[in-house]
């Protein structure tokens, strides 16, 4: 009954291109899309993110979204990204297909904005229900044509990741004959202020797995992934990008908001991770690292990735420091570098990088590195202790 | 479907529990005479310790004691994994942390509200609270929240050689700073005076609001106590009303049933006059049979349709229609063996639910 779950689109938007051929473009050119904020309004214009520089009002009218409808950012983006996969995966009739989406934000950045005016101003009160995160996920459906099953997962900055698992079940219990799946957020002062009060923001580039990281830099973006079962990409003769073969969630159980020490959640997603891609860790080319350069998750993580692989440590990359942390999109964003990595048979290299951490035996990639590369695991933890990992494969 | 869902445990929270009882009772009725129903229930001490009290929200409190409690119902130590729907998450401390960034202009923040702020605050606590290192997701979908949890159970149970024993559940909380939002939207009935027995009769837009925190434990395996069987869930995004029949019967169908097989439903009318017509069609192909409905006791929150859920499991144990449920006056003829749920809200995430008696 179990049958492989096939990638047969992708499409992305991040502060690095604003499609999979340029993001593939800046990876491969080494460069980053973090700098001075330019749209978000805030006063925190002293921390760098991943922004991506095109207004709602331009993204409206290059997607031709109606007068009526109701937009947030984030919805904005991810139908950008969404027509993308759709369109590479030759998707015409839109019955059949589920949408499990991955978002956190939800519709803040209009809640944000307006909550002062909701009273005001009549023109406004649409953006009332907005604010959850359910809401951006109608949009993005409403818009795509897409009326049967649709659900959003809000794991925190896991949410692209899961959304990407709940997606290959749907496929995997025969309940969706075609899945979209991915993630969407936007920068907004919510989440900014949030990170910012708890002390995580850097005010330099961030730099993950390095001894000096100083915090982590917030991005924004959206990425999916059409998956389809492999019977049924291999039928219609279509272009199979990779292979979603395993995947794994655990939970850390250790605080709310940080992980521990010993990595435990993480630890458990990988394992489960490659049992249920039923591979030995050895197989493993490349680990595309949730390594968000804050204090402690990179050392969580590396713990977690030592325990896993002992000696025999595969390439290891955080791509972060191309794009920030984009939240919930991270992990659908993470994917579509992982298959990228698999189509160009190249490690992206971890930026900004200088000195290894004491606690950990290994360095990640600085350069780019061209080697075979069969399976690559990408890694994505958020709050609420919530880890999960993602086996894609080439073959 | 080869393998089957079994309900063997279930917990609820709801604006019919009293300060002391938190699973609602079929006899007594809590009543109210405002368009807002809280959760009147202190008795959290039962299951947490007052000093990790003091730092939760009423979502989390809520939901890690219906979590609690569930298990313990189903006599199960650890989940196999922890499923959570939730329509607005930490509403409260959402709201505070936005008003206090808005009137401090984004200075001088404190963290501790923006760490309860994301939407799986209560799945995370309950994983703390139960030091469960299990698969543990959180789906925020409207009115299908719950649901799509639900479905998550289900497709869990499907695709994965092991057995399982999964917590699933349900939370939303009202937020007091908010209120006025709702109201402004026409989500809240505007009359100043209102029984909430009466919501279906005063026709006018919005409804009233509630809360609440509703647990399942569910398995393949089935217990002498199991109180139902899931057989199986349907969602839909978006539908005309004149699609929402044609759909039930579809999704009927799929489960080799006809209309005839079924002997209650239970709808999620919330008297919204702009779109309880949703219900209507269901209303009128199932006249024959007993219909039962909730929101005027719960009032309309997102994961209000886990407490229909809730109801459902009960009567099908009970073999009793608890009268101030009742949406129609049929006496039900034989022993209900088949349960169907339909809900919607505001026209979007339309769910199906079949359950069956064991």
């Amino acid at each position: 009954m179990s049958s492989r779950i096939a990638i047969t689109g992708m499409g992305i938007v991040s502060a690095i291109g604003n499609n999979v051929q340029e993001n593939l473009l800046a990876l491969a050119q080494q460069k980053s899309g973090i700098g001075q904020l330019e749209l978000l309004e805030t006063i925190h214009q002293n921390f760098p993110c991943g922004e991506i520089k095109l207004t709602n009002n331009h993204l409206v009218e290059a997607l031709k979204v109606k007068q009526d409808e109701t937009f947030t950012r984030a919805a904005l983006l991810g139908v950008k990204a969404a027509e993308e996969a759709l369109q590479q995966a030759q998707i015409t009739s839109k019955n059949k297909i589920a949408f499990v989406n991955g978002t956190s934000v939800g519709g803040m950045d209009y809640t944000e904005k307006l909550y002062k005016d909701f009273s005001k101003n009549p023109h406004t009160t649409k953006y009332i229900e907005a604010q959850h995160p359910g809401f951006t996920s109608d949009t993005i459906a409403h818009h795509l044509t897409i009326t049967g099953l649709v659900t959003t997962v809000s794991t925190a900055c896991s949410s692209g990741a899961n959304a990407l698992i709940t997606g290959a079940k749907l496929l995997k219990a025969a309940k969706a004959e075609t899945v979209l799946a991915g993630g969407t957020d936007c920068l907004s002062k919510f989440t900014l202020n949030g990170f910012n009060s708890l002390k995580i923001l850097s005010e330099k580039l961030c730099q993950p797995f390095d001894e000096h990281r100083s915090g982590l830099n917030l991005g924004e973006g959206a990425a999916y992934l059409v998956l389809e079962t492999e019977e049924k990409a291999k039928a219609q003769n279509k272009i199979i990008l990779g292979y979603l073969d395993g995947y794994g969630n655990a939970n850390d159980a250790y605080h709310q908001t940080a992980s521990s020490a010993t990595g435990e959640g993480s630890f458990l997603a990988m394992q489960a991770a490659l049992n249920s891609a039923k591979i030995n860790a050895r197989e493993v080319s490349y680990i595309n690292a949730h390594g968000t350069a804050t204090e402690n998750n990179d050392l969580s993580e590396g713990v977690a990735i030592q325990r896993i692989f002992e000696e025999n440590l595969p390439k290891i990359s955080s791509t972060k420091a191309f794009t920030g942390h984009t939240l919930a999109a991270a992990g659908a964003i993470e994917a579509v570098f992982s298959l990228l990595a698999i189509q160009e048979q190249k490690i992206w290299p971890n930026l900004n990088f200088k000195v290894q951490m004491p606690e950990l035996n290994f360095s990640p990639e600085t350069e780019i590195v061209p080697q075979k590369i069969e399976k690559v695991l990408s890694n994505s933890f958020g709050f609420g202790g919530n880890c999960s990992s993602l086996l894609f494969s080439a073959l | 479907m080869i393998k089957a869902c079994y309900i063997n445990g279930i917990s609820s929270l709801s604006p019919q529990s009293t300060v002391v009882e938190e699973n609602f009772d079929f006899q007594q009725i809590q009543t109210f005479e405002k368009p807002v129903l809280q959760v009147a229930f202190k008795g959290y001490k039962k299951l947490i310790k007052p000093a990790a009290m003091r730092r939760m929200s009423k979502s989390v409190k809520m939901g890690v004691f219906t979590a609690a409690s569930a298990l313990i119902d189903a006599d199960v130590k650890e989940p196999t994994s922890i499923l959570t729907g939730t329509g607005m998450g930490c509403k409260q401390d959402s709201d505070i942390f936005l008003e206090n960034l808005l009137l401090q202009y984004e200075e001088l923040l404190s963290p501790s509200k923006f760490v309860q702020s994301t939407h799986n605050t209560v799945g995370g606590q309950v994983a703390l609270y139960l030091k469960s290192k299990a698969y543990n997701f959180t789906y925020v979908q409207g009115s299908a929240s719950f649901e799509s949890a639900l479905l998550d159970a289900q497709l869990s149970i499907l695709t994965e050689e092991k057995k399982h024993q999964i917590l699933v559940g349900g939370i939303d909380e009202i937020s007091e700073n908010t209120i006025g939002l709702l109201q402004l939207d026409q989500q809240i009935k505007s009359e100043t005076s209102l029984e909430n027995l009466k919501l279906l009769d005063y026709k006018s837009k919005g409804s009233i609001i509630g809360e609440g925190a509703h647990f399942f434990v569910i398995s393949e395996e089935k217990k002498h106590n199991s109180y139902a069987k899931l057989l199986d869930l349907h969602l839909e995004n978006s539908l005309a009303t004149e699609e929402v029949f044609p759909k039930t019967k579809a999704f009927l169908e799929e489960n080799k049933l006809a209309i005839a097989n079924i002997d209650l439903v239970i709808l999620g009318n919330n008297g919204d006059v702009d779109f309880d017509a949703y219900f209507q069609p269901l209303q009128q192909e199932f006249k024959e049979i007993p219909q039962v409905y909730y929101k005027h006791l719960v009032g309309e929150f997102y994961t209000a349709s886990a407490f229909g859920m809730q109801l459902g499991v009960k009567i099908l144990k009970s073999q009793h229609l608890p009268e101030a449920y009742r949406l129609n006056t049929v006496q039900p003829q034989k022993t209900i063996k088949k349960v169907l749920l339909y809900n919607q809200f505001r026209g979007k995430n339309h769910s199906w639910i079949l359950l069956e008696h064991v």
